[in-house]
């Protein structure tokens, strides 16, 4: 059996040179896994089973792109 | 590992990320970086990585290769007596004013065992090589895991 619980308050990402901010202020994640192993039941001599639950949540913040570099978007209509 | 970017793929093709063998959170981590969210790093035993396309072994996304966490395990359960054992890790880190903390309590005996851990870490924005500042490269986070086994029938070993 194995329970895992991993929780970031803040993880930056370091999108872009010069970008304002950019970072994930939540980005849990929790993992709940039982196995069972098993040697000479009847017909078979091993057995192994696994099942396992992960849960995710996340939520990100910040202003993507640069001031300094901005992308240009180009639209172009055929 | 926590600053590994969206191209750094193993031969730039998606590879499938494994925790003790099992495909956990390769569905929802989906070559995001870091690979950290899904794991402390305190409570890795090794890596293994295996380079070069191997669905063939392990199934789908295992296009660029594969990258299998081993964490750490128990070893108490096919001891005749009680046993415990516990340990602290802390470790600061100037370059970004980081710490880190971990404890871990382990112990059993006469076919079960468990290990218990908790971490936390807090690293601000670290330096360069030329003593400027990376903005947005802070990372906060605590972990905590329970791991445990049990042996129904007695071993002989």
């Amino acid at each position: 059996m194995e329970i895992r619980d991993n929780e970031i308050d803040d993880m930056g990402v370091t999108f872009k040179p010069n970008s304002p901010y950019f970072h994930f202020t939540e980005y849990d994640n929790q993992t709940y896994k039982l196995a069972y192993d098993g040697k000479n039941i009847g017909f078979f001599d091993s057995i192994h089973s696994n099942v396992f639950y992960t849960e995710q949540e996340r939520s990100v913040e910040g202003k993507a792109f640069s001031d300094d570099q901005p992308i240009m978007w180009v639209f172009c209509m055929h | 590992m926590e600053r590994e970017s969206h191209d750094q793929r193993i031969n730039s093709r998606p590879d499938l990320v494994l925790i003790d063998g099992d495909r956990e959170s390769n569905n929802i981590w989906r070559q995001w970086a870091p690979i950290t969210p899904i794991i402390d790093m305190g409570e890795i035993e090794r890596i293994e990585v295996v380079k070069g396309p191997s669905s063939v072994l392990y199934g789908t996304d295992a296009l660029g290769g594969v990258i299998n966490i081993i964490t750490k395990t128990p070893d108490f359960a096919l001891k005749d007596e009680w046993a415990f054992n516990n340990g602290a890790t802390g470790i600061y880190s100037s370059v970004d004013e980081g710490w880190y903390g971990r404890y871990r309590l382990s112990g059993g005996g006469h076919g079960f065992d468990f290990m218990l851990g908790a971490s936390g870490r807090d690293n601000d924005n670290y330096e360069d090589g030329s003593g400027n500042e990376v903005n947005n490269s802070q990372f906060k986070n605590q972990a905590f895991d329970f791991k445990s086994h049990y042996y129904f029938t007695q071993i002989i070993l």
